[in-house]
């Protein structure tokens, strides 16, 4: 039925749409202005087109309404603009500052051609840096589903030691993508599980369930698996142990791919502890640390001398927060349950290729690729950063990476380079390493001497 | 003495670490009729530097006693990755850095000058930069358009070429100087000269 407003409706109608309007134009004009900064690689550009098209989508949309249009329509308009700003922004911010030359620019094409090779070709990797300090920050949109945008925090983005960490934000966009089948439901299949049997079979966990929801006493595995009201009660604590065991995964993810340097670099930049209560979306320092050594040992990576007493453990909630405390404890067991599976299947999953894949022609992915050995040809690798060489044929990142950390804390000098410069000229040579790694990915067909 | 290339070419595969080593990264090609030349190719690199103009109201290069520390603050960087292009208006100037990091050893200098090819379109790269023994790092380039055409630079472009000699010395020190181990071109310090500055204090 065709919709005939009053003066009145008309009028508010017409202010929202108004509205709409104003802040539309005004993200666009912003895009366009961001659109004239000088971006070195493509994929941040790309992105910006597509937030463009979105917001002229919406643009478009709004101009089919006027006046007369269903208020109801007008409302959804609006949500869903205020809902692509929300969505939106922080990424306009990170492509804007991927822009900036204090960000480590060499370290871009290795660290894509590795991402296609794990994740798969069609991922576009936006290498930016944040003003937020967690340390670092792994972003995603729908409407973007194949760029990863990973922000490094803006005073360390030039940092080429602390790209390690970079692989735990690939392990995001590998969870999120699970491009090898359906593992992840197989995986909170199994926290929802473990969560009911605890609450089940547990008897100290059941009395607490049972004294938290009096009205669920008694409840059967049944209901707390398949009645709504039954299945609230633990919902939340699920929600925690995916987000914990997605957290474990990623570390899993930077430790396959980059060794020990990514210990290195995760106690560089988070040790000993942030202060306050523990973030429920991550387990507790000593938990995530175990799992952390436990996983290096099974995929054969040295662990730094005294690691473990490197960190704090964080503030646990209250215990007066019973609630609280008791969804905690089994988010924390659920997510710890998993953790010898998610072990052996990212050392399944992660495997990386050499040389380093193209676009054209990615790694084969599966348990017949070769791994690259992050402490392949360390001795060498680490003798030419010694001499003041940006060494050569290193086969990845994680070589380099692992040899240059190594030279860095050891005590022997880079020749002819005073101590105080040490680390100056070891970053520089390690970025310009980079680039070499690239220089021979894309001269390799050449045959060149 | 200099150096011809196939002996550049031996002293690059001695053994890392050797006094006599030279270290080029990622190695130049040095085959066929380039081993007859008494010199080595060296590419641009993906860096490059303009004097922030709109903030500058000039370079005071006048002699101080202290000197002028090296600055970064009047250099806009730009990155220009491989597969990007620079483009180099006429009368415009912008520092370069190679695409090749560099080590000399201890008794060998080197200095540095422009392809003719590209003089010859006018594009002036260098003005025969010297590269003391010990040297660490990319060399940096002076690129300047004294032509009437805009210049496009790719990345990885054959740019100039690094002439190397031996330095007859018992000191086998190498260059320690600050503004050794960058990838990135460098403004360098203007170094302290009291005698400039007393020469230049009072105009009678």
């Amino acid at each position: 039925m065709p919709h005939y407003p009053s003066d009145a409706e008309a009028a508010e109608t017409r202010k929202k749409l108004a509205l709409a309007a104003r802040r539309l134009d005004a993200v666009l004009e912003e895009i366009k202005r961001i659109a004239a900064s000088e971006f070195a690689y493509r994929a941040a550009e790309d992105a910006l087109d597509r937030i463009k098209n979105l917001f002229e989508e919406d643009r478009k949309f709004l101009g089919k309404l006027d006046e007369g249009s269903d208020p109801g329509a007008v409302d959804t308009l609006g949500r869903t603009v205020l809902t692509h700003l929300h969505e939106h922004l922080p990424l306009l911010g990170l492509i804007i500052r991927s822009t900036n030359v204090r960000n480590a620019f060499e370290l871009h094409a290795p660290l894509v051609r590795l991402a296609w090779s794990i994740i798969g070709p069609e991922i576009r990797v936006v290498l930016s840096s944040e003003w937020e300090y967690s340390p670092m920050i792994f972003l995603e949109a729908p409407s973007l589903r194949e760029f990863v945008f990973i922000g490094f925090p803006a005073h360390e983005s030039g940092n080429p030691f602390i790209t390690p960490l970079a692989g735990h934000e690939l392990g995001h966009a590998l969870w999120s993508h699970d491009t090898h089948g359906l593992w992840r439901a197989a995986f909170e299949d199994q926290l929802e599980r473990e969560i009911i049997r605890l609450i089940v079979e547990d008897s100290k966990t059941r009395s607490a369930f049972e004294s938290l929801y009096q009205e669920a006493a008694g409840a059967t595995l049944e209901q707390l698996s398949e009645d709504l009201f039954y299945r609230s009660t633990w919902q939340q604590a699920f929600e925690w142990a995916t987000k914990q065991s997605e957290e474990y995964f990623c570390d899993l993810v930077g430790i396959r791919i980059f060794g020990e340097s990514f210990l290195h670099a995760f106690g560089y930049l988070l040790r000993p502890s942030f202060e306050g209560e523990r973030p429920v979306e991550y387990p507790n320092n000593e938990r995530r640390i175990d799992i952390q050594v436990r996983a290096a040992e099974a995929y054969g990576v040295s662990v730094p001398h005294g690691y473990s007493t490197w960190f704090e453990k964080m503030t646990e909630p209250s215990e007066h927060e019973t609630l609280k405390t008791f969804l905690l404890g089994l988010a924390d067991r659920a997510a710890d349950g998993l953790c010898e599976e998610l072990i052996s299947h990212v050392g399944v999953l992660v495997t990386l290729p050499n040389p380093a894949p193209s676009r054209e022609s990615p790694a084969k992915r599966g348990k017949d690729v070769k791994v690259d050995q992050p402490v392949q040809n360390r001795g060498r690798i680490e003798n030419e950063f010694i001499n003041g060489a940006p060494p050569e044929h290193a086969g990845g990142l994680a070589p380099l990476l692992n040899a240059a950390w190594n030279v860095l804390l050891s005590d022997e000098p880079l020749r002819g380079i005073p101590p105080e410069r040490k680390e100056e000229v070891l970053r520089e040579l390690l970025l310009k390493a980079m680039e070499v790694l690239e220089y021979e990915t894309r001269t390799a067909s050449l045959n060149v001497a | 003495m200099l150096l011809k290339a196939d002996e550049i070419a031996s002293r690059m595969e001695l053994p890392m670490g050797a006094a006599e080593r030279i270290v080029i990264r990622p190695q130049p090609t040095i085959a066929g009729e380039k081993l007859g030349a008494a010199s080595v190719d060296l590419r641009l690199g993906c860096w490059f530097g303009q004097l922030r103009r709109s903030r500058m109201t000039h370079f005071d290069i006048a002699p101080t006693p202290e000197g002028v520390a090296r600055d970064i603050r009047p250099l806009k960087r730009h990155y220009v990755p491989f597969g990007q292009k620079f483009i180099l208006h006429p009368r415009d100037f912008v520092l370069a850095a190679t695409l090749e990091w560099i080590r000399m050893p201890a008794l060998l200098a080197g200095y540095v000058i422009g392809r003719s090819s590209w003089g010859r379109r006018g594009l002036i790269i260098e003005t025969a930069a010297g590269v003391h023994p010990g040297f660490l790092g990319c060399l940096t380039l002076e690129l300047s358009n004294v032509g009437q055409v805009p210049i496009t630079l790719s990345p990885g472009l054959e740019i100039c070429q690094l002439f190397m000699h031996r330095v007859e010395s018992k000191n086998e020190e190498g260059d320690n100087s600050t503004y050794i181990g960058y990838r990135r071109p460098v403004l360098n310090e203007i170094r302290a000269d009291a005698i400039a500055a007393a020469l230049a204090k009072d105009r009678l």
